[in-house]
């Protein structure tokens, strides 16, 4: 179970206030565009939802955007080895 | 005598040593029995009548020899393919590297646990197979990924079940359930044939009864002792925002509860970059989303596929960015857990919601049960650390509560020890209730 955090944006105040008419149209016709380029055909149905996980996924992923770097060092990633401690 | 599914796991291995069960009558009993009550759950959507019967005539010596066991459909067997609750093999019929370790000890797989697709949900409500029920309530979620998993262990189908844990897949359907789920840690087993390999947060879980049940399930699929030792006068701590401070009070008492009667030492601890830690997790976790067909795209429930198809637009630049954080935060953990034995929190801030409202209501507000649970659960697939789910209460409306731990790397030995000292503290009463689909 890991893609489901996605729907970050699942709270109920912070979805509808975000999706405009205007901008669903205009991240519709990206994503198609995007999808068809991977040769993925999807529905008008499906890309009404697709936009509303997308948006919410962004608003989590935005605390991303805000990390200080210095803080946050490229020390590289030993996954199968515990971390260190020092 | 009583049905041998109504007995321990540990039982049902000492009747089979010492000849007081034959591993044909277990078998037989224990296939009687899914194919009679499994229906209402779910749980167990293929029956391998013939397969375990045949395995039982070759299993080899060992601690689990003629136990019978499921396996979570990520897993491949050597006679069926691992199909993730699609209707696609996935991944070839082969011996699992986890399959095999149980195997070797004698384990008999008689079923395949129904899972939430593609193990990208935490309720179960959707499946190739169906929606798999709660056996406390039917009208509510068994919990996901490994939530057929854990459904027929607490219906007393079978002892045990091998899952899985990329978000938290083990540890919620556990709480959810009522039984106890082990998240091993990360890269513990070889992860040949299983379809948690494509992610780096994925590890084998382990569902049974209780935590005796789950050392010895543990003990063989990690290949080594894990012998037990006292749980008592634990250094816990406790990160409480947001994971006690955002969860349903009656679930954050029962848990705080549980470690007051069993006489750990209690503390509130910080945990640097905590508040990163879902970002982390899913800045990554959207760039390991593997490539589907279109053929399978189109046969997944219209969430789960706006689920994949979403996380294939993610911005790259969250990935590197997600990889600092992540390393930050295992480092840091880790020297928390030189100060005290475990973190604890609330398995899922919740208790199963209904199948037909996964939203629920936190002290934040109402959110997706997806969200709530991979927030209490990401910090461990993050890390890689091993992880225990323990029931410890029920609350109003008669659905489990669980306590999650968080030990140290490769620490699963503590974590077990831990469960059990929880259990004698209640005097086993909730990993000893029977819920009703199992009666």
């Amino acid at each position: 179970m890991w893609i489901a955090s996605i729907c970050g944006g699942g709270r109920v105040v912070s979805t509808p206030t975000k999706v405009g008419k205007s901008s669903m149209n205009e991240f519709q016709e990206w994503a198609r565009r995007t999808y068809r380029q991977s040769g993925i055909e999807v529905g008008d149905d499906d890309l009404e939802l697709i936009e509303l996980v997308y948006i919410g996924a962004l608003g989590q992923l935005d605390a991303l955007d805000h990390i200080d770097l210095e803080k946050f060092p490229a020390l590289g990633l030993d996954l199968r080895h515990a971390p260190k401690t020092s | 005598m009583s049905h041998p599914q109504d007995w321990t796991l540990r039982a049902q291995a000492e009747a089979l040593r010492k000849g007081e069960l034959s591993a044909v009558a277990l078998l037989e009993a224990t296939l009687e029995r899914l194919h009679a009550r499994d229906a209402p759950l779910n749980s167990t959507p293929v029956i391998f009548d013939e397969e375990s019967r045949d395995a039982l005539a070759h299993a080899p010596a060992g601690a689990l020899h003629g136990v019978p066991l499921t396996v979570k459909d990520m897993f491949a067997l050597p006679w069926r393919a691992a199909r993730n609750a699609t209707h696609f093999d996935l991944i070839p019929a082969s011996a699992s590297g986890p399959y095999r370790n149980l195997r070797d000890a004698g384990a008999i797989v008689v079923g395949v646990a129904n899972q939430h697709e593609l193990g990208i949900g935490s309720t179960g409500t959707a499946s190739a197979y169906g929606v798999m029920k709660n056996p406390w309530n039917l009208e509510h979620c068994a919990g996901g990924s490994s939530g057929g998993s854990a459904a027929g262990v607490a219906a007393r189908l079978v002892a045990g079940s091998l899952g899985s844990d990329s978000g938290g897949s083990t540890r919620i359907p556990a709480s959810y359930c009522g039984v106890v789920g082990l998240k091993v840690t990360y890269g513990a087993v070889p992860y040949d044939g299983y379809f948690g390999s494509s992610t780096t947060f994925s590890a084998p879980g382990l569902l049974a009864r209780d935590g005796g049940d789950t050392r010895v399930l543990a003990s063989a699929l990690l290949q080594r002792p894990l012998s037990a030792q006292s749980g008592s006068g634990l250094r816990i701590g406790v990160v409480r925002d947001p994971y006690w401070d955002d969860a349903d009070p009656e679930v954050a008492d029962a848990c705080e509860r549980a470690m007051r009667d069993a006489g750990w030492h209690v503390s509130t601890v910080h945990l640097e970059n905590a508040e990163l830690a879902s970002a982390a997790y899913l800045g990554r976790i959207v760039a390991e989303v593997g490539l589907l067909s279109n053929d399978l795209l189109a046969s997944l429930s219209p969430a789960s596929r706006a689920l994949v198809l979403a996380g294939m637009l993610s911005p790259a630049r969250f990935v590197p960015r997600a990889d600092r954080v992540r390393s930050a935060i295992r480092g840091a953990l880790a020297r928390l857990l030189q100060a005290v034995d475990f973190i604890a929190l609330p398995s899922t801030p919740t208790c199963a919601p209904p199948l037909n409202d996964t939203w629920v209501t936190l002290p934040s507000g109402r959110i997706s049960v997806d969200v709530a649970n991979v927030r209490q659960s990401c910090l461990v697939n993050l890390t890689g650390v091993p992880s225990i789910s323990v029931p410890v209460g029920l609350s109003r409306s008669g659905l489990p509560i669980g306590l999650q731990l968080i030990a140290p790397w490769g620490n699963e030995s503590r974590l077990l020890d831990a469960a059990e000292h929880l259990e004698r503290s209640s005097d086993r009463q909730y990993v000893d209730l029977v819920p009703s689909a199992a009666s």
